[in-house]
């Protein structure tokens, strides 16, 4: 179901599930009323099927009253049979209802000379004929509308008959007995009947003009259960018998059984009758004994309710659909952008930050987490354009830092052997600085053939103020020494220039020392700097007593004092910072000074390169992994003794 | 490296435990400097348990002595011992800086 995966379609199926629960609701609420109604329904029915059954009574019986009326007109009459016959006329022409009436009287009881005598008058088109049914063709002494009210003394409705050389359709016919009078006024002998027909034809128009809900309709079954009204899709039965017989569904007998037996009554028959499923009701008319039956389709008595809920189904079904498309445009206005950002997400994780979401204006949570993303792009780029340019200054500035350290290891003299052309004396040193560019530094020069001038040094501070200070630092000696100033002087003539101007405090502890190389005396100084150690010619290592004196750039005036000594031949001055001695391991402790006396001791050879060598390789396995922290400087000069090899 | 100040009286007992090499002075001058922009003119850097100081270090104090002394107060340090003492000795930091052997003289002097 990837539809239903997105925004859109969740959404939507919330909608749909909405809708769904409101069809149940509609469709229980439907199902509910609908009882409620079918319930109502026999009533309705019932009630219409009464009124109208009262109706036709009404009709009926006034027809019956005319006879009724007519009768004693027609005993009187004696043998007057102008008198009968303009009664008879008058009784049809007068009373539309009525189709026909005659007077059929026992034999020789009108006329003593005629043994059946019948007038009847009928309506043919717009006249009214005459015939006198006392013939041979035809016998209403068989006849039933003559022969039960004459058994039964009363008056009696015939079950519907064609009446063939009578009135010659279909008809029923009202028969009211006559009597002779006796002379002391009591019951006399039956006579004849003064009869009154209702054409078949009249009743069925007369019943089709009753409104039965809108489709229903009547029909009217006699006392037996004969037609006289036939209801829908029954017109080749004469009765309701013989159609639930032609039919096979002795329901409908059943409910013929009941039409006959129960004043009025009511049934759901279903199919029985017709197509659509009906409701009958029916009701008997009392005069007659017949049954008036009216057929209601199930789904017109259901049409109010059918309606409305149709009309309710359809505003439902419209408003689901108004929803969704409502849905569709409000998730489109929320997913159109959240896809834009996706897309813009994928373009700024491939590196485009190029982005344009300014046209996203929503006010909404979208809206805000698009210009949210479009800031974000913004701090980005500027990121990415500062990290650049930081980059490219940092590496600028790690080339500036590396040719500084290069100029710094051009000014420490670096090719050894330094003086391949003596072999007076020797000397060795390295400076490994920790950062790129070290405050440490070690000096060495002729200043001429006899005097070896050296120094070694540690600026208070890292990195490129320290190489510029000892840049000057270094010059400084230079100079000093060139211009054959003492070790004391040198350091005083350095401790001034550095105390001028020095306002970042940046101190040097400076070792420095003038060798003469044809005695081997060795005149020295002191600025604040670790004693040097002396490693004599029979392994005994001593460390350099060392005059006090401030670091240079600390004190303006400070005193300095020169020390002399004597180095035997093949003695090693041995000259360090502390980056050598503090060099820690990783249980954080120091080389330390007794390290150091105790490795330069058990060292054999005096040659100065594989001394600084092997001090370097013993402070490296000592550390370990730890990464070194400060400058480490050695300088060792051996002076090959005063019997100088010419 | 850990460093705490105790006020006494109008002076602050700062006492640097550890080690102030090239890695931590920066933060101890950071702390310094800091109180010293809160107003202390009289700091007393109580070493007694610093076990190492590297120049950087002792740059460092030097850079907040000269401060302190621009804001017209005072630095001194005081309960020197081991390598640090030797540090302070050798360099000639001791000509500088006020060095007193304990806390309470390095007080009673102020």
């Amino acid at each position: 179901m990837t539809l239903f995966r997105g925004l859109t379609g969740k959404v939507m199926l919330l909608v749909l599930a909405t809708g769904l629960v409101s069809g149940l609701l509609l469709a229980h609420s439907y199902l509910f009323s609908r009882g409620i109604i079918l319930s109502s329904a026999e009533d309705q029915t019932r009630d219409r099927a009464e009124d109208l059954a009262s109706q036709v009574e009404g009709e009926l019986s006034a027809i019956a009253d005319i006879a009724h009326t007519c009768a004693p007109f027609v005993e009187r009459s004696g043998s007057d049979k102008a008198a009968l016959l303009n009664l008879l006329r008058t009784l049809v022409e007068r009373n539309k209802h009525i189709f026909g009436s005659g007077a059929c009287f026992e034999p020789y009881a009108f006329e003593t000379d005629s043994r059946a005598f019948c007038p009847y008058f009928h309506k043919r088109d717009e006249s009214v004929e005459y015939v006198q049914l006392g013939n041979d063709n035809y016998n209403y002494f068989d006849k039933e509308f003559y022969r039960e009210p004459k058994k039964l003394k009363r008056p009696y409705w015939s079950e519907p008959y064609y009446d063939e050389g009578g009135g010659d359709v279909m008809m029923t016919t009202y028969s009211y007995p006559l009597f002779a009078k006796s002379r002391d006024g009591s019951p006399g002998k039956f006579s004849g009947v003064l009869t009154a027909d209702v054409s078949v034809q009249w009743l069925t128009r007369h019943l089709a003009s009753f409104s039965v809900f809108n489709t229903g309709y009547c029909f009217l079954v006699s006392g037996r259960g004969t037609f006289l009204v036939h209801p829908k899709g029954s017109i080749d039965d004469t009765s309701i018998f013989t159609l639930a017989q032609r039919m096979g569904k002795p329901r409908i007998e059943d409910v013929g059984r009941r039409m006959l037996d129960e004043a009025s009554g009511f049934a759901d028959i279903g199919t029985l009758l017709s197509d659509r499923e009906s409701f009958l009701a029916f009701a008997r008319i009392p005069s007659t004994g017949w049954s008036l039956g009216i057929v209601v389709p199930r789904d017109e008595i259901l049409a109010p309710l059918t309606g409305l809920y149709k009309k309710q189904v359809g505003i439902a079904t419209l408003i689901v659909i108004g929803l969704l498309a409502l849905t569709l445009v409000l998730a489109a206005s929320i997913t159109g952008p959240l896809r834009r950002m996706v897309a813009v997400t994928a373009r700024v994780a491939h590196g485009d930050l190029d982005v344009d979401l300014t046209d996203i204006r929503s006010h909404d949570e979208v809206g805000n987490l698009a210009r949210a993303f479009q800031s974000m792009t913004i701090s980005l780029k500027k990121y990415i354009r500062d990290l650049m340019e930081m980059t490219g200054a940092k590496q600028r500035m790690e080339s500036e830092l590396e040719i500084s350290a290069q100029i710094q290891r051009s000014m420490l003299p670096s090719r050894f052997p330094a003086f391949p052309e003596r072999n007076d004396f020797d000397i060795y040193a390295v400076m490994e600085p920790a950062k790129m560019v070290g405050g440490d530094f070690y000096q060495f020069f002729l200043i001429d053939e006899d005097h070896l001038c050296l120094a070694v040094g540690d600026v208070a501070d890292k990195g490129v103020p320290a190489s510029l200070f000892m840049a000057v630092t270094t010059f400084l000696i230079r100079v000093a020494a060139g211009q054959g100033a003492s070790p004391d002087q040198i350091l005083s003539l350095v401790n001034r220039q550095l105390c001028l101007e020095n306002d970042t405090c940046t101190f040097v502890t400076i070792f420095c020392a003038i060798l003469d190389l044809r005695t081997g005396e060795l005149r020295y100084s002191n600025a604040g700097h670790d004693a040097p150690l002396v490693l004599g010619p029979a392994k005994d290592v001593m460390p350099l007593p060392i005059p006090p004196g401030p670091a240079a750039g600390l004190v303006d005036s400070p005193t300095y004092r020169t020390e002399t000594t004597v180095l035997e031949s093949n003695a090693i001055l041995f000259a360090y910072t502390d980056g050598l001695t503090d060099a820690l391991n990783e249980k954080q402790e120091p080389y330390s000074d007794e390290r150091l006396v105790h490795l330069l001791n058990s060292l054999d050879s005096r040659d100065v390169e594989s001394v600084v060598k092997s001090v370097k390789e013993d402070v490296a396995r000592f550390c370990g992994g730890t990464e070194q922290f400060d400058d480490l400087t050695v300088l060792a000069v051996r002076f090959g003794g005063t019997e100088r090899i010419q | 490296m850990n460093i705490t100040l105790t006020r006494t009286g109008d002076a602050a007992v700062i006492a640097v435990q550890g080690r102030v090499d090239t890695l931590s002075a920066p933060t101890v001058e950071q702390k310094l400097t800091q109180w010293l922009d809160e107003g202390e003119t009289r700091m007393i850097l109580d070493l007694s348990e610093l076990e190492y100081i590297s120049s950087a270090g002792l740059r460092t104090v030097l850079v907040i002595g000269k401060k302190a002394k621009a804001n017209g107060g005072s630095l001194c340090c005081c309960a020197l011992r081991g390598m640090v003492r030797k540090v302070f000795d050798v360099s000639g930091f001791s000509l500088v800086l006020p060095v007193y052997n304990t806390v309470d003289e390095a007080l009673a002097a102020g």
